[in-house]
């Protein structure tokens, strides 16, 4: 038998199969080692651990030390530490860490992750683009060394670099910078000063010069087809410029111009790719000799020498990877972007980690980058920036809160602690910006004001005295008077977010020649997370809203929504001189009720619009009264009716003056001049009719003065009318939306007068039962609908939380989050909902009545508008403004009645003329025997129908007769009354009958 | 010994290396779930953060020496299960019917594998560990032409090596031979008795994550001609 011993393994080859030399096509969790030999991994030993990162989106930075002078800085975001710091003094061995600190507890570095790119002087650059980079480290070993900025120590090197990601130590003892969001394609450099040229000032510099001119030059990179630079790094005496369409390099600035106009010539590289970022070419430790391609390859550093730009060369010679390729690449993620990697030249390792396909996606979002193609515009120029980032002063610098404690190995670069020691020249007005969180125990020190740097010494301040202040806040800070020097600047009371998130100041230096200096102090407290005194109340209650049952079918019967209560109808089968007088009880014999012939559709009796009030009367006759200009009677012209006005100076309380509008109806819904409505007039359910304002087109019947079908080919179940636009759902559970803002709002023109938009058909396409809507225009209207299932589905509008869903979530947030597409809210077993203005409140099958949005934030303090809160039980029935008519203020705040089962009715919120000046903030009874159905709130008034008395039904009203519009509560539109003032209807007044 | 149906954990990150001595690329290396990574000026230290936070280093430098301490069995009782949703390790078939590994699945030695779960026949449970593969291209043995019965494979490994080792050899046929070695020693002899002309050879091992194995030296015997 002989022997073939395999003489050498190789790494992963797949360049070819039939390799006879022991190469390896899968070498997974070992190296080839040695001749003819492998080997497992490395051991790792444990030797401490990081217990301070970020949780959220900020960039944080924690360090720990070994006592022997070696240090780990950890960069975290989203509870992962993505970045890691060795700085060690060498003679030492790191055996094991001792606890952590933080060096960046909050920051303003929240939109990607933010890496260490070192700058020299034992300092390293630390952002993600947001802002610019803050600057981490030790600083130079002489001690007393500044490191904002430091211009003492070797002022050659510094300069501002706006908003970048990631530094270089280039040539010449210059700083190249780059990944700037704004300006993705320019390098940042800073000007190399020498002796002879000691002022930085050339006409190439950056437009970047407010403050430091001539300090800083740009190169933009010319003629790439490149959307971004992805890192830096160096190679000789030259920058290579990684970008996401191959390399670029920069020569070492001279002190002339380059003849691009630039401080430095730029010559595209031959390489095919360029590194995914600058973990991967240039980490903390500088420039490695390899770099993980966009491609997925990895390639030597000799790959970045000057050729053409996109000519297309052969990628083998300039990869380290390239036996690989095939193989190794394959269980790559698409998104390469939040590889690292580390070089070790003893061992000649360069080890890189990519993220595993397993793993879900990488979904590092990036602060900038294209989105659509646009053709060049103009005169050539493709949308360039309208202005670059401007005034890089001192004052951003001031975004990264100091560490509280701990060691003090590692310094954030922080604004000077000695506010005016910096060497900047200050000038009169200059603003200077503090961060701080809140603190709840101490007394915080702003400033410890010292010395003014363009005065000439310290014996420049007057010894009594020397600083003062004033401005808006000044009496909310001291200065201490007990020494001359330093005078400490402090909060008399501890900072607290809630109570105020910002302060501004005016500090003033006196000079012993009696000249002053000033500038503004303005102090930001950052927001804390706070444990809460006190749980919030119903969490319980809450929680069963949110959560489903767990327990599956066997809690399934009390989560199928009940049927909604429409409320009895009698049938007398005695003449009407036996009629039932006291409600659903109390039948004569002869008499028995029957269930809501339109039962199956939904119910509504009673409707406000804008001053005109609608009301069924027995078996669905529709009446209506009060303002009628637009139509909104149906009458077939455009006068209104009654003056409905109890108040004596108003003229004579009127009685029975509606109008029939129509008959068979079962469900009726108001806008502000429009209604629109449900009747049975041919034994099928719900034809759908309209009349009312043609000023909003779009909406079912608008521009018509009569009743008009609408979309006689369809059966509905329920229609909502709002501010020029409409909601219904047919017999087959489809979802159709029309008219202003069906598409919400701006994102379709304002009047929409021939768009019967069929949107939801499409795009919604389970069952539906019941829709909703909020009588508001403005930017904080809702729609929605409850499925089949009784889920609650939500869509418009969120800023309150008034969606029933995480606003934070919402597109746009922080400013006007909305949604246009509906979807599904955790609120379930739901059988009616009510829309008002940045507030809604839906009944559950339990007759449990519950609120979200603003009135939900207001009312309980510490809860998130879109949790929601019960308000009430046994709740039968409930209505509310709908944000109808702005009201002078764009109906800001909620108002809400409801019924419960013992038919008395109760309000919350902002009711019109109930004598609530304001609002009231626990539910308040209003009436008592108020029949279901009947109840309804305008912008001016609350309307509602208590038992009936024979065949008549009583209508009530309060609100106010001084309405800003003049409309009267639902009576006639009356100019007359400008100027006066009577109390408002506070005591419920009947004021009409209908007998259908 | 009932089937196992599962997966096992994988790390967010997967490590590869580039060695400048061997010009050669490996990976992936998965065992310490590496978030972050750096070196130390003036060594052969490379510091890593881990997905639980932990703080490790390790020197680069032992790689040129594989000189192990003798340690007794750190894996335990292998036939005993451990909470793969919560601990990382692999589980390995006997019978060479089923590895989990990292996530994957590898259903049968020279099996392409694909992301878990999947069933392993016979399983051997591995916790802190993970799986070295090594898989060799087409060997003909110094002879392309010539049929040959490969009869058996010797390995020797460092001593102290630590490591559970299964070993497979495919023919051109697809025909795969070899078997479940068991725990790794000085030198194991893997027998496959398998005729063709070109072979290729898998070698896998469950590895501690603690306690490294070396490989000095792999032989193929073989016979020349069809049949003895």
């Amino acid at each position: 038998m002989r022997f073939f011993r395999i003489p050498a393994f190789t790494g992963i080859e797949t360049h070819r199969d039939d390799m006879d030399r022991g190469s390896l096509r899968t070498v997974e969790g070992c190296v080839p080692h040695g001749p003819g030999g492998l080997r497992s991994g490395p051991v790792w030993s444990k030797i401490g651990d990081v217990d301070q990162f970020s949780t959220g989106s900020e960039n944080h930075a924690s360090a720990a030390d070994d006592g022997q002078g070696n240090s780990l800085m950890f960069v975290s975001r989203e509870s992962e530490v993505h970045d890691l710091l060795v700085m060690s003094t060498e003679n030492t061995a790191l055996v094991s860490l001792g606890a952590g600190y933080g060096v960046i507890n909050s920051s303003i570095y929240n939109q990607a992750d933010a890496t260490l790119t070192p700058i020299g002087n034992r300092l390293y650059a630390l952002g993600d683009g947001t802002a610019e980079a803050v600057t981490v480290g030790k600083g130079p070993p002489e001690g007393g060394h500044l490191v904002y900025p430091d211009q003492t120590l070797y002022s050659q090197e510094w300069s501002r670099f706006p908003n970048c990601q990631f530094y270089v130590s280039g040539p010449k003892k210059t700083i190249f910078a780059a990944g700037n969001p704004d300006d993705p394609l320019t390098v940042y450099i800073s000007e190399p000063a020498g002796l002879t040229q000691p002022v930085r000032d050339s006409p190439y510099s950056t437009s970047e010069t407010n403050y430091h001119e001539g300090v800083l030059s740009e190169v933009r990179i010319l003629g790439s087809n490149a959307s971004k630079i992805t890192a830096l790094s160096t190679r000789g005496d030259k920058v290579v410029v990684h970008t996401d369409k191959g390399c670029h390099i920069l020569y070492a600035p001279t002190s002339d111009q380059a003849s691009t106009g630039y401080r430095t010539e730029q010559v595209a590289a031959t390489n095919t790719s360029a590194a995914v970022n600058s973990q991967t070419v240039a980490g903390d430790g500088g420039t490695q000799p390899f770099w993980l391609g966009h491609d997925g390859q990895i390639y030597k550093d000799e790959a970045a020498v000057r050729g053409a730009e996109d000519f297309k060369s052969y990628a083998d010679p300039q990869q380290a990877s390239w036996k690989a390729k095939g193989k190794w690449e394959k269980e790559h993620p698409a998104n390469l972007a939040n590889s690292f990697a580390t070089y070790d030249s003893q061992s000649g390792m360069y080890w890189v980690f990519v993220k595993s396909s397993i793993i879900s996606q990488n979904t590092q979002p990036s602060a900038h980058g294209p989105t659509n193609l646009t053709a060049v515009q103009d005169s050539g120029v493709v949308n360039p920036p309208a202005s670059g980032p401007t005034d890089f002063d001192a004052e951003q610098q001031a975004v990264v809160v100091p560490p509280a404690n701990g060691p003090t190995n590692f310094n954030a670069v922080q604004p000077p602690s000695s506010g005016l020691a910096w060497n900047a020249p200050l000038q009169d007005g200059w603003t200077h910006t503090i961060q701080l969180q809140e603190d709840y125990a101490g007394l915080p020190t702003i400033e410890n004001l010292t010395a003014v740097s363009n005065m000439s010494d310290t014996s420049g301040l007057r010894s009594s005295t020397p600083f003062t202040i004033s401005g808006t806040d000044a009496a909310l800070f001291s200065l201490s008077t007990t020494n001359a020097f330093p005078s400490l600047l402090t909060s008399v009371s501890p900072l607290d977010y809630e109570t105020k998130s910002s302060y501004s100041i005016i500090v003033t230096a006196h000079a012993t020649d009696g000249s002053t200096i000033w500038y503004n102090i303005n102090l930001v407290v950052l927001d804390v997370a706070e444990v809460p005194v006190t749980g919030p109340s119903n969490f319980t209650a809450v929680q069963s809203v949110i959560n489903p049952p767990a327990q599956g079918p066997v809690n399934l019967a009390f989560s199928i929504p009940g049927p909604p209560y429409y409320g009895p109808r009698f049938l007398v089968t005695e003449p009407n001189t036996v009629p039932p007088v006291n409600g659903p009880t109390n039948f004569g014999t002869a008499q028995y009720a029957i269930p809501n012939p339109f039962i199956g559709m939904d119910s509504r009796e009673m409707a406000a619009g804008q001053g005109t009030l609608y009301v069924l009367g027995e078996f669905g006759k529709l009446f209506g009264r009060g303002a009628g200009f637009e139509g909104q009677l149906g009458q077939g012209n455009n006068a209104s009716t009654g003056t409905f006005d109890p108040v004596t100076n108003y003229g004579t309380p009127e009685s029975a003056n509606f109008v029939e509008i129509d008959e068979h109806v079962g469900h009726v819904s108001a806008s502000s001049w429009n209604c629109v409505w449900l009747k049975n007039s041919t034994g099928n359910l719900g034809e759908m009719y309209g009349t009312g304002s043609a000023s909003f087109g779009g909406m079912p019947g608008s521009g018509t003065n009569t009743p008009v079908r609408i979309m006689t080919d369809q059966t509905m179940t329920s229609c909502a009318a709002g501010y020029g636009s409409g909601m219904h759902v047919t017999d087959n559970g489809k979802l159709y939306v029309y008219g202003l803002g069906h598409r919400m709002w701006w994102t379709t023109p304002n009047y929409l007068t021939d768009d019967g938009y069929p949107g939801f058909d499409t795009q919604w396409s389970e069952p539906v039962k019941m829709c909703r809507m909020s009588n508001e225009s403005t930017k904080i209207c809702t729609r929605w609908f409850i499925d089949n299932d009784g889920y609650l589905f939500s869509y418009g509008y969120n800023y309150d939380g008034q969606l029933g869903r995480d606003p934070t979530e919402q597109t746009n947030w922080p400013h006007y989050p909305h949604d246009w597409v509906p979807r599904k809210t955790p609120i379930y077993d739901v059988v009616d909902v009510i829309a008002d203005a940045a507030c809604t409140y839906f009944i559950k099958s339990d007759g449990s009545l519950w609120m979200v949005g603003q009135m939900n934030s207001a009312h309980n303090p510490g809860t998130p508008g879109h949790i929601p809160t019960l308000i009430d039980t046994d709740v039968t029935y409930a209505a509310s403004r709908s944000g109808i008519a702005c009201y002078g203020t764009c109906a800001s705040y909620g108002g809400l009645v409801y019924r419960k089962s013992d038919a008395t009715i109760w309000g919350l919120g902002k009711l019109p003329g109930l004598g609530h000046a304001n609002e009231a903030t626990a539910p308040e009874q209003i009436d008592t025997d108020v029949l279901p159905g009947y109840l309804t709130l305008g912008g001016w008034g609350l309307a509602y129908a208590k038992f009936k008395q024979g065949t008549t039904l009583s209508i009530y009203q309060a609100g106010d007769p001084n309405d800003p519009w003049k409309w009267g509560l639902f009576g006639e539109q009356s100019y007359s009354g400008s100027g006066d003032s009577v109390p408002h209807i506070t005591t419920p007044v009947e004021t009409g009958t209908v007998t259908g | 010994m009932s089937d196992f149906t599962g997966n096992t954990l994988s790390s967010k990150y997967l490590g590869y290396v580039i060695d400048e001595r061997t010009s050669s690329l490996s990976g992936p290396f998965d065992h310490e779930s590496i978030t972050a990574v750096a070196t130390r000026d003036n060594s052969a230290e490379m510091y890593a953060v881990t997905e639980d936070k932990s703080v490790k280093k390790t020197d680069l430098l032992d790689f040129n020496e594989a000189v192990f301490p003798k340690v007794s069995n750190p894996f335990g009782d292998v036939t005993v299960p451990f909470d793969t949703t919560t601990e990382k390790g692999v589980i390995c078939s006997k019978t060479g019917e089923g590895f989990l590994y990292r996530g994957r699945y590898m259903s049968a030695p020279f099996e392409e594998p694909v992301d878990g779960p999947g069933t392993v026949k016979e399983p051997l449970f591995f916790k802190d560990s993970y799986l070295a593969i090594a898989e060799t291209n087409w060997l003909h043995l110094g002879d392309e032409h010539n049929e040959k019965q490969l009869y058996r494979i010797d390995l020797s490994f460092r001593k102290n090596s630590v490591g559970y080792l299964w070993f497979y050899a495919k023919g051109e046929e697809e025909l795969i031979k070899g078997q479940y070695k068991g725990p790794i020693k000085e030198h194991m002899k893997v027998f496959t008795n398998l005729r063709g002309r070109s072979f290729q050879l898998q070698m896998i091992i469950a590895t501690h994550h603690d306690h490294p194995w070396a490989l000095r030296e792999m032989a193929v015997g073989h016979n020349y001609g069809k049949s003895f």
